[in-house]
């Protein structure tokens, strides 16, 4: 039975696959169903786990079973959301959001400055000081040895300068926020790189998939599937050819 | 030649899809062992780290990535996990992302199966929680509170692996191997840089490039980007995997769009200087 | 009334944000015991909340599916998709594996339907992005050029073919590596504009939380 199951799972794979690749051709009815299927079978496995994941384990359990009656105020708290769906009481969701939202709010700040602004400062300014003898030094011979790091202090200040728009980018100001934008297209063009990399990986997983689902254990899934799904298309584009005007006609 | 220009120009995209699809199915069907890989000083900061942690002490590894991101950061956690049960670490799994709690669960029992490691003895998988920043500074605080169970049902309390973690606070070292957000970022901020532990990376190459300060701040100890990353630690591990076998794919598709690109320019240029 | 319905929310908001920013700054047991005890129940919330979101998609093709809207055979094929994640799901008790170590149904599910799924969704952008590259990737100006340098280096340093095919132009030998170009390119110009960008973000995240504790920011509370 579980042979079964595996070949069963690589036929569907392989045809779901397929399916969704058959939109590079153009768009089409096949597609549109798998992309469906793919939104309703990410949310039915989403609703699977919360519910014996998350909900059993952290409102039923210590609710009924452990009797931890504090669990009552966030369980009141989470049903309050769901009554955003009943526009008479709709308002009373805005306590639990406001919770959620002052929570976030309040536990952000000071980690955020601590770890996104003063650390990054600190990455940005440590690489030009030295400390000898316990006392901070600033060394010219640093400064020049350490061309990298005057780089990237030029480029923080410049790409900082580049998005602050109080004041109109002119004179000093237009050269300094263009030298942030030149550092801007440098990230974008290696964030671009990256990004080809990136999706080339998640495309070799898909076609190594398709390939192995082709050997002969798998009964030749991908070009059996390929072959009727092209087959498939054709038809479909012959179904739905506008006739050709007739000759003279308007 | 002035036919081909605006042919060039306009070329139906699906010829590109044709050329990638080959491009990278190619390798596929035919190895090619390309050679050239180089192991970065990024990917050395992570590996020495698990290699300096002495035998038996825990190391938290979060698997916050989806099935999209499988190809790269799967072999990338595959390579850890063999590593750390190779140093004899307590591996303690967690997974910020819904849809990747089955990767986590089939990397551990994968490499798990390798080293004769036993669930709840040597490894433990913690699972899944909604409101991702609120489980790390739940973990941080009380892990048992946070996770009273395991994913597989199993109370957290009895669990051996465990013995030595009551919170983040007992971690000395965690990687975190992230497609997006909640990820590294929120690993640092709200774990790392709060509860005094040392973090590595692991990202997908989107994501990459933006991980670039935290590595020189040293909020990162290292950095494993992509699956070129994997292959680089595949390689420290002197055991090949499948991102290793996936270089020679993303060698020749980066080639192929490095030369669309320069063919783009080219056509475009003379285009521009050709009369009418 | 208007005190519950538009005054409560904002002082919950204060109260709770000012609590969590002065807990920060207390390192006392009882404040260590207060973040531990909040934070719990924000999961709790978050239990109910996921299930708010679903609700609202479900909506809307359930309105779709109502009046026969153009598309909703679609949605019915949605909902087919919410009954196979969820039965399977319902079915193995939200366990990937049998007690026995075999894979259930709902492992069997996730492995051949939600990863190929999810993963082919995104491995479709491979072929975008060749495609995009080819047809606008032009250096028209300085600006371009420079962001099309910068992505060539990085695409060819970062196969192990690119470096050996350096290594072959300048000898395995030069003192500058291909890895070299592109670590500098990385850990330098990159890394400078994106700490950039990354403070400018964190500075107006920062303003924003303030401005939602103090109620001038209040779009999460819906409308009246």
């Amino acid at each position: 039975m579980s042979e079964f199951w595996g070949m069963a799972g690589a036929w569907l794979a392989a045809g779901l696959t397929l399916s969704l690749f058959s939109f590079l051709y153009r768009d089409n009815p096949f597609y549109k169903l798998t992309e469906h299927l793919y939104i309703g079978v990410s949310i039915g496995y989403g609703l699977a786990i919360t519910y014996y994941k998350s909900f059993l384990p952290k409102v039923v359990t210590p609710l009924f079973v452990e009797q931890h009656l504090l669990i009552v105020i966030p369980t009141l708290l989470g049903l309050l959301t769901l009554t955003r769906l009943i526009p008479r009481v709709a308002w009373l969701s805005r306590i639990s959001f406001a919770f959620v939202m002052g929570y976030g709010a309040g536990l952000a700040i000071p980690l955020t400055i601590a770890s996104l602004l003063l650390k990054q400062i600190e990455g940005t300014i440590l690489p030009l000081i030295s400390v000898e003898d316990e006392q901070i030094q600033t060394s010219f011979i640093a400064l020049l040895d350490n061309v990298n790091s005057l780089l990237i202090i030029v480029g923080v200040l410049t790409v900082l300068m580049y998005f602050f728009f109080s004041i109109p980018h002119t004179g000093s100001l237009r050269v300094i926020s263009r030298i942030g934008m030149y550092f801007l297209m440098v990230y974008f063009g290696a964030s671009f790189g990256a990004t080809v990399m990136g999706r080339f990986s998640l495309l070799y997983g898909r076609l190594f998939d398709l390939y192995t689902f082709s050997a002969a254990r798998y009964f030749y899934a991908t070009p059996i599937l390929l072959g009727l799904l092209i087959l498939s298309l054709l038809g479909l584009a012959l179904a739905t050819r506008k006739p050709s005007p007739p000759m003279g006609g308007e | 030649m002035r036919w081909l220009i605006p042919r060039l120009l306009n070329l139906d995209r699906r010829i590109i899809f044709l050329a990638v699809g080959l491009a990278i199915l190619l390798p596929i069907v035919h190895p090619l062992k390309l050679p050239g890989l180089k192991v970065t000083q990024a990917v050395r900061g992570v590996y020495d780290r698990i290699e300096a942690l002495p035998p038996g002490s825990p190391l938290l590894l979060s698997f916050d990535f989806d099935p999209a991101s499988k190809p790269e950061l799967h072999p990338m956690g595959v390579a850890i996990v063999r590593h750390a049960f190779r140093r004899d670490l307590k591996v303690i799994a967690t997974s910020l992302w819904i849809t990747g709690a089955g990767l986590a669960e089939d990397i551990l029992q994968t490499a798990g199966r390798e080293f004769n490691k036993r669930y709840g003895e040597d490894f433990v998988f913690l699972g899944w929680q909604p409101q991702p920043i609120n489980v790390i500074i739940g973990l941080g605080q009380d892990l048992y509170k946070t996770f009273p169970r395991d994913y597989r049902g199993n109370d957290t309390r009895a669990l051996p692996a465990l013995q030595q973690v009551s919170s983040l606070r007992d971690i000395r070292y965690m990687v975190d191997l992230a497609a997006g957000s909640p990820g590294v970022e929120e690993w640092i901020v709200y774990g790392a840089d709060k509860y005094g532990f040392k973090v590595g990376g692991g990202a997908t190459a989107v994501i990459e490039p933006g991980l670039r300060p935290f590595l020189q701040t040293g909020q990162l100890t290292g950095l494993i980007g992509a699956m070129k990353g994997a292959a680089e630690y595949e390689a420290l591990l002197a055991q090949p995997g499948t991102a290793t076998a996936g270089m020679d794919a993303l060698s020749l598709g980066h080639m192929l769009v490095i030369l669309l690109v320069i063919l783009s320019n080219v056509v475009y240029w003379i285009s521009r200087r050709l009369p009418g | 009334m208007p005190f519950f319905r538009r005054t409560l929310p904002l002082v919950i908001a204060f109260v709770t944000g000012v609590a969590l920013i002065l807990q920060y700054y207390i390192p006392h047991e009882a404040s260590e015991e207060f973040l531990t005890q909040l934070n719990d129940w924000l999961i709790v919330i978050g239990v109910f909340a996921f299930l708010l979101g679903i609700y609202s998609l479900g909506h809307v093709h359930a309105t779709r599916i109502r009046r026969q809207a153009a598309g909703w055979g679609y949605s019915v094929v949605m909902f087919v998709g919410i009954a196979i994640g969820l039965g399977t799901g319902i079915a193995s008790q939200g366990e990937v594996t049998t007690p026995d170590g075999t894979l259930s149904s709902f492992g069997w599910m996730y492995d051949n339907m939600l990863i190929p799924l999810q993963g082919t969704m995104f491995a479709l952008l491979g072929f975008f992005v060749a495609s995009a590259a080819f047809r606008a990737f032009r250096a028209r100006t300085l600006e371009a050029a420079l962001l099309l340098a910068a992505a060539l280096l990085v695409m060819f340093g970062r196969v192990p073919l690119g470096e050996y095919l350096w290594g072959m132009l300048v000898g395995v030998n030069a003192p500058v590596a291909m890895r070299d170009i592109v670590e500098w390119i990385m850990n330098t110009p990159n890394l400078a504009a994106r700490r950039g960008v990354m403070l400018g973000v964190t500075l107006g995240a920062i303003a924003t939380s303030l401005k939602i504790i103090f109620g001038i920011e209040r779009a999460y509370l819906g409308g009246d």
